[in-house]
C-alpha cells in the first residue's frame, strides 16, 4: 500500500542535473539554469556596452540626455540619432548574428574551429566585396555582391562536402580548402587594383560600421526576425549534434538532413552578417565558445552566443571610434583583440574543470532518454 | 549625390580630401578641419596648418570629431568617402566630387563654386594655365626634354602618365615625356607600374622622383642606391631630383601645380 503511494508521488522523469523543468500541461521545459544565468548577465553587459556607445565619444553625453534625446528632442539628437545609434543597433544585429551562425557551424562540424570565417562564408563574401570595389560597381551593390559571394562559397562547401552524409571532418575540410581558395583570389584582385580602391578593400575585409546605419541594420533585423522559427527550431535540434551519428540515427534522428538545415541556418546569417559590416572575422568563432565555456554546456548555447557576440561587436565599434584619437580603428581589428584575449583567458583558466563537469554524449542521451521527451530551452 | 543647399559664404569648412586642403587654402580659405592620407600628416606645403583640426583620415574620417567642429560645408571625394555621405549631409551641407587627379581642374573650379569663391577659382586656374604655358614657351628646344615621373611606394614603383595630376602640369608646359609614360592605348594613363628588376627602363632626359610614406622612403633609399638606378643614364649625368611627394603627388590643386612649376622652372631652365 505504502508502495504505490510512492510510485505514485514520484515525478515521471528524473531531476535532471543543473536545470529546472517548467511545466505547464503536457508541456514541459527545461531550462539551463547556468545558460539563463549567463544569457542574464551578457544582457546587462550588452545594455552596459550600447549605453556605453551611446553616451561616451568625442561629445560627452549624459545618461539622462541620452535617454531625453532617444525619446524627444535635445540639442544632441544628431550626435545620438545619426552617429551613434544606427551603428550600435547595427553591432548588436551583426554581432547576434554572427554569435548564432558561430554557435550552429560550430555544433554542426563538432569543431571549436569551424566558424564562418574557416569555412568560407567570409572569404566568399570578401571575394565579391573586393570584385565590388576595385571594379568600380555601384556603391549600393556592395552589400548584395557580398551576400551573393557568402551564400555562393557556403553552397559550394555544402555541396563538396555533402556527398555521402556531410560528415562533420568533411565540411571543415571542405569549407577550409574553399576558403584558402577564395582568399587568394582576393589577394589578386587587391594586388591589380588602385590603391585607393585597395584601401577600401582592405577596410571592408577588416569589417567596419564606420559609415553603415539604419538601412544596414533594418536589412539585418528583418534577417533575423525571419530566422526565429528556424531558431527556435534549431536550439533543440542543436540537442542531438554531438551524439555520434550511428546513436543519432538510433534515436530517430535524421542526421545528414538535419546537419544540412543547422548548417545552411548558420551560413545564411553569417552571410547576412557579413554583407552589412564586412568581414569581421573572430566575433563568429570566440562568442559561441565564450559563451559554451561560461555556462558550461556541452555545445555552444544559442541565445547566450547572439549575445556574447553582441556584446563583442558594439564594445569594438565604440573602442574603435573613440580610443585611437582622431583615427578611426575598424571593429573588425578589435574584436580579436578582444575576443581572442577573452578566450585565452577562459581557456588557461577554467579549461580543465569545464570538460570534467560537462556530460558527454552517452550520459547526456542517458539523460534524455530517462527524461522522456523534454524540451531543452 | 543629389542636390544641395550651401551656404553663400561658408566659414566654418572641413575638407575630406588633400586635394581639398590646396583648394581651401588657394581661395584664402583656412579650413577648420581637415582628414589626413592615411600614411602622412596634413602636407606641410601649405604653411602652418596648425590651427587645422585633424579630423580622421580621408578613408575613415572621424564623423564626431567633425560634427563637433560644427562645419557649415564639407567638401569630400565620391570614391573615397561614399558610404559615409548621409551621415556627413546631416552634419552640414556635403560637396562630393567625382575622381581625383584626372579631373583636378574641374573639381577645383567645383569646389571653388561651392566656397563661394568661383570666380577666385577660375582666375587662379587661369594664371596657373597661362604661367605653365609661357614657361613652356621660355624652354625653346628644351621643350623636347623628355620628363621622367617616379614614385616609390610601399610595394611597388610607380611611373606617372599623362592623366596624373603632375603628369596633367607637365602637359601643360608643353613637355615631352618618354614613350613609356605616354601610356599610349592604356585605359587608364594615370600611372603604371614598374618592375624593380627593370627599373632602369623608366627613360627620360630628366628624372623627378619621390616617395610615399615612409616605406615608400625606405624602397627610394633602397632602390636608387643600386645599380639599376645608377645606370640610368639621366642619373648617371646629374639629371635626377628628388621632389616632394605631397606637392607631386598628393597635393593636387593650383598650389601644388605652381610649385611643380618652381621645381620645373628650377631643374629645366638652362
Amino acid at each position: 500500500m505504502t508502495r504505490t503511494e510512492l510510485q505514485r508521488s514520484e515525478p515521471r522523469t528524473l531531476p535532471l542535473p543543473g536545470r529546472t523543468v517548467l511545466r505547464s500541461g503536457d508541456l514541459s521545459i527545461t531550462v539551463h539554469r547556468r545558460s539563463a544565468l549567463v544569457c542574464a548577465l551578457f544582457l546587462i553587459a550588452l545594455l552596459g556596452a550600447v549605453t556605453a556607445a551611446l553616451c561616451l565619444g568625442d561629445t560627452y553625453i549624459t545618461f539622462a540626455d541620452t535617454i531625453a534625446t532617444l525619446t524627444g528632442t535635445t540639442g544632441y539628437d544628431r550626435t545620438i540619432e545619426v552617429l551613434r545609434l544606427p551603428r550600435t543597433v547595427l553591432a548588436v544585429a551583426a554581432g547576434a548574428a554572427l554569435g548564432i551562425a558561430g554557435a550552429l557551424i560550430q555544433s554542426v562540424a563538432r569543431n571549436p574551429l569551424a566558424s564562418p570565417d574557416i569555412i568560407g562564408v567570409t572569404a566568399g563574401a570578401g571575394l565579391a566585396a573586393t570584385f565590388a570595389l576595385t571594379a568600380g560597381l555601384a556603391y549600393a551593390l556592395l552589400a548584395p555582391a557580398a551576400l551573393t559571394g557568402g551564400l555562393a562559397a557556403a553552397a559550394l562547401v555544402l555541396l563538396a562536402a555533402a556527398r555521402g552524409s556531410l560528415s562533420a571532418p568533411r565540411f571543415v575540410l571542405a569549407g577550409v580548402a574553399v576558403a584558402v581558395l577564395l582568399k587568394s583570389g582576393t589577394q589578386i584582385l587587391l594586388l591589380a587594383a588602385d590603391a585607393i580602391d585597395a584601401q577600401r578593400a582592405q577596410i571592408w575585409l577588416i569589417g567596419t560600421l564606420a559609415g553603415r546605419g539604419w538601412t544596414e541594420a533594418a536589412f539585418l533585423g528583418a534577417f533575423l526576425l525571419l530566422a526565429l522559427p528556424a531558431l527556435v527550431w534549431a536550439q533543440r535540434a542543436l540537442d542531438t549534434t554531438d551524439l555520434d551519428d550511428p546513436t543519432a540515427t538510433g534515436i530517430g534522428v535524421r542526421v545528414t538532413r538535419q546537419r544540412i538545415a543547422l548548417a545552411v541556418l548558420g551560413v545564411v546569417l553569417a552571410s547576412a552578417a557579413v554583407a552589412q559590416v564586412g568581414a569581421v572575422e573572430f566575433v563568429a568563432l570566440a562568442a559561441p565558445q565564450i559563451a559554451r565555456r561560461l555556462a558550461r554546456t556541452s555545445r555552444p548555447p544559442l541565445l547566450a552566443s547572439a549575445l556574447t557576440g553582441a556584446v563583442l561587436l558594439v564594445l569594438a565599434d565604440w573602442i574603435g571610434r573613440t580610443a585611437f584619437g582622431d583615427y578611426q580603428m575598424p571593429a573588425g581589428v578589435l574584436t580579436a583583440a578582444l575576443g581572442g584575449v577573452y578566450l585565452i583567458y577562459l581557456l588557461l583558466t577554467k579549461g580543465t574543470r569545464n570538460e570534467k563537469q560537462t556530460p558527454g554524449p552517452w550520459s547526456r542521451l542517458r539523460l534524455r532518454a530517462r527524461a522522456g521527451r523534454v524540451r531543452d530551452l | 549625390m543629389g542636390a544641395t543647399e550651401i551656404p553663400a559664404e561658408p566659414q566654418r569648412v572641413v575638407v575630406l580630401d588633400t586635394d581639398k586642403i590646396d583648394t581651401a587654402l588657394s581661395l584664402g580659405v583656412t579650413p577648420i578641419g581637415a582628414a589626413r592620407a592615411s600614411e602622412a600628416e596634413l602636407p606641410g606645403y601649405l604653411g602652418d596648418l596648425s590651427g587645422v583640426a585633424v579630423v580622421g583620415t580621408t578613408a575613415e574620417p572621424d564623423l564626431e570629431a567633425i560634427e563637433a567642429l560644427e562645419p557649415d560645408l564639407i567638401l569630400g571625394s565620391k570614391f573615397r568617402q561614399e558610404a559615409f555621405y548621409d551621415e556627413l549631409n546631416a552634419i552640414a551641407p556635403t560637396v562630393f566630387t567625382e575622381q581625383v587627379g584626372v579631373t583636378w581642374k574641374e573639381n577645383f573650379l567645383l569646389d571653388g563654386d561651392a566656397l563661394g569663391k568661383g570666380e577666385e577659382a577660375k582666375g587662379l586656374l587661369e594664371a596657373y594655365e597661362a604661367r605653365a604655358a609661357e614657361f613652356g614657351a621660355s624652354l625653346g628646344d628644351a621643350l623636347a626634354t623628355q620628363v621622367s615621373l617616379v614614385r616609390f611606394m610601399p610595394d611597388q614603383i610607380r611611373y606617372y602618365g599623362p592623366d596624373s595630376f603632375s603628369g596633367i602640369v607637365l602637359g601643360d608646359v608643353g613637355l615631352a615625356r618618354p614613350e613609356l609614360q605616354q601610356l599610349n592605348g592604356a585605359e587608364d594613363r594615370r600611372f603604371g607600374e614598374v618592375s624593380a628588376e627593370e627599373l632602369d627602363t623608366v627613360g627620360g632626359d630628366v628624372v623627378f622622383y619621390c616617395a610615399y610614406g615612409t616605406d615608400g622612403e625606405a624602397m627610394l633609399a633602397e632602390y636608387t642606391a643600386g645599380e639599376l638606378w645608377q645606370s640610368i643614364p639621366a642619373v648617371q649625368g646629374g639629371k635626377a631630383y628628388p621632389v616632394d611627394d605631397e606637392i607631386w603627388m598628393t597635393g593636387i590643386g593650383v598650389t601644388a601645380a605652381g610649385l611643380i612649376l618652381d621645381d620645373l622652372e628650377k631643374h629645366l631652365a638652362a
